[in-house]
């Protein structure tokens, strides 16, 4: 799930009003597939209602399930809103579109779109950062967020460690904090997968603190409309988006400078500027520059020097050398092993060197040589060599044309594990125990 | 003769697994056997309180088939 369908769970009337904001209007439109943006600009200047019908004819007859799947992704997101009218027999569809992401879209495109604030003037004594050391320092703070989470698990920010309690990557027992199976999952990710994943559970988090989601819903998306490198003053901000901007620090999405006079301004990190593309499946955002040779006698060299991707490394890789800006180490079936007991799976850990593929074998087909990833995948299915499932077996059935009853029956439910029906013996899954029993009484009160 | 309903585990595995699991039920004392019925060749029908058990020794079975160079 992404955020955008984190916002078409939200109830109607809270959607709605996040439409009220220019920003939303645009992030939204944004993260539209092709069809759906151009419906939404066909019937950007339409006041009426548009037939059902008509909308239908738009599409040529064997694009029939995009067009469905635009349009259902347009009303999903409430940007269009349907109305069925009886008129005698007939029901007619029609839809309209959303009156207030109409007028602010139509304002976007008309009068052009200002940046949503004005930079703070470089006189004020606000430093112009270039994108390399905002890229570093985004980098930075991100990595020593996840770094923390491999570590402890948790996080020395109660807000961060919060977000990601709630998200279920980590949890906390007796011992103290520890990382969860799907936080072994999460670091694996891609960062726009994890950047929105935590960017979720924090709005949801602030909603339980009783804070106002649709400023907040607004504000993110505003972030991802700011020139990246450019300094806003944090003057213009409310206290709640004040707060955000402190807290989307820790993140790495914004970076706060402050003046000698006590004054403060913000600037958004291109890590910020890429929540808005990541929306969108046609962009990749900015591809991370890979740094993993995966030889075929299993053998790895990461030419890095983070911590993070140590740490993560660690994970399935069997480490035996480390130099400042290398490390050596082998894939080994131990090693894998020990991926796969903290819940990570097999293709995990092979997308994961494929993504970060020194650039050197990146071109490569394919860049995990196949040994390699086969092995991967045997030595998971190894593991998985004795498959349990709890189950109650059932022998002597009376007749053969019960026990074909009881048989058909189960499978329906799907919870047929194993038969014989030469000598009318089943086992079925165990939650299905009381169905099959009642299964049996009827019928054997049925046949007599 | 009435039907007969009995709670367990059934267990799916390959064949040489399933001697082996086989082997280990026969040199369990009687009060421990938990194979409750041998359905074919890929599977088992076991008591639900043995599985854990079950597991581990097939994984230090399995761990004992490899070598890992120390190192």
């Amino acid at each position: 799930m992404d955020f955008m369908d984190y916002l078409a769970s939200l109830p109607a009337g809270k959607l709605d009003g996040l439409y009220e904001s220019l920003w939303t209007c645009q992030a939204v439109l944004r993260s539209l597939p092709p069809l759906g943006k151009l419906y939404v600009l066909r019937l950007l200047h339409v006041e009426q209602a548009v037939g059902g019908k008509s909308l239908s004819d738009w599409a040529k007859p064997d694009a029939g399930s995009k067009h469905a799947f635009a349009v259902e992704r347009l009303q999903r997101m409430r940007v269009l809103l349907e109305t069925r009218e009886r008129t005698g027999k007939k029901e007619v569809v029609s839809y309209l579109l959303n009156p207030a992401f109409q007028t602010n879209l139509r304002q976007a495109l008309c009068v052009g779109g200002l940046p949503p604030r004005e930079p703070a003037s470089l006189k004020a004594g606000a430093r112009q950062l270039s994108f390399s050391e905002l890229d570093a320092y985004a980098d930075r703070k991100w990595e020593s967020i996840l770094l923390e989470l491999v570590a402890s698990g948790s996080s020395s920010h109660s807000i961060i460690t919060e977000t990601f309690t709630r998200a279920g990557l980590i949890s906390s027992n007796e011992n103290g904090w520890q990382i969860t199976e799907l936080g072994f999952q999460f670091l694996l990710a891609d960062k726009s997968t994890q950047l929105w994943a935590v960017l979720r559970e924090y709005v949801a988090a602030a909603e339980d603190r009783g804070m106002d989601t649709s400023s907040l819903i607004c504000f993110l998306l505003e972030l991802g409309f700011l020139v990246v490198g450019q300094p806003y003053d944090t003057g213009g901000l409310t206290a709640v988006e004040l707060k955000m901007v402190e807290e989307l620090a820790l993140l790495g999405l914004v970076k706060i400078q402050k003046g000698s006079r006590g004054e403060s301004w913000f600037v958004g990190t291109r890590l910020a500027a890429s929540l808005c593309a990541s929306l969108s499946e046609s962009s990749t955002g900015h591809t991370v520059e890979g740094f993993m040779l995966v030889e075929t006698n299993f053998r790895v060299y990461a030419y890095t020097s983070s911590k993070l991707h140590l740490e993560i490394l660690k994970l399935f890789v069997r480490v035996e050398y480390q130099l400042p800006n290398l490390v050596v180490g082998g894939i080994s079936r131990e090693s894998v092993n020990h991926a796969f007991a903290c819940g990570i799976a097999a293709d995990q850990i092979i997308s994961y060197i494929r993504k970060h593929a020194h650039p050197k074998i990146a071109h490569r087909t394919p860049i995990l040589p196949e040994t390699v990833a086969d092995q991967i995948r045997l030595w998971e299915h190894d593991r998985n060599r004795v498959k349990t499932t709890p189950a109650v077996y059932y022998e002597n059935l009376p007749s053969k044309e019960m026990y074909d009853a009881v048989v058909r029956h189960v499978r329906t439910l799907g919870g047929l594990l194993w038969e014989h029906a030469g000598h009318r013996r089943l086992v079925v899954r165990a939650d299905l125990h009381e169905e099959v029993r009642n299964f049996m009484r009827k019928y054997a009160s049925r046949a007599q | 003769m009435s039907i007969s309903a009995i709670k367990g585990v059934i267990i799916e595995c390959d064949i040489p697994m399933k001697q082996y699991i086989l082997r280990m039920n026969s040199e369990m004392p009687n009060s421990q056997k938990f194979v409750l019925r041998d359905l074919d060749d890929t599977h088992l029908f076991v008591q639900a309180n043995m599985v854990t058990l079950i597991k581990r020794k097939v994984e230090e079975f399995m761990e004992s088939n490899t070598y890992e160079k120390p190192m």
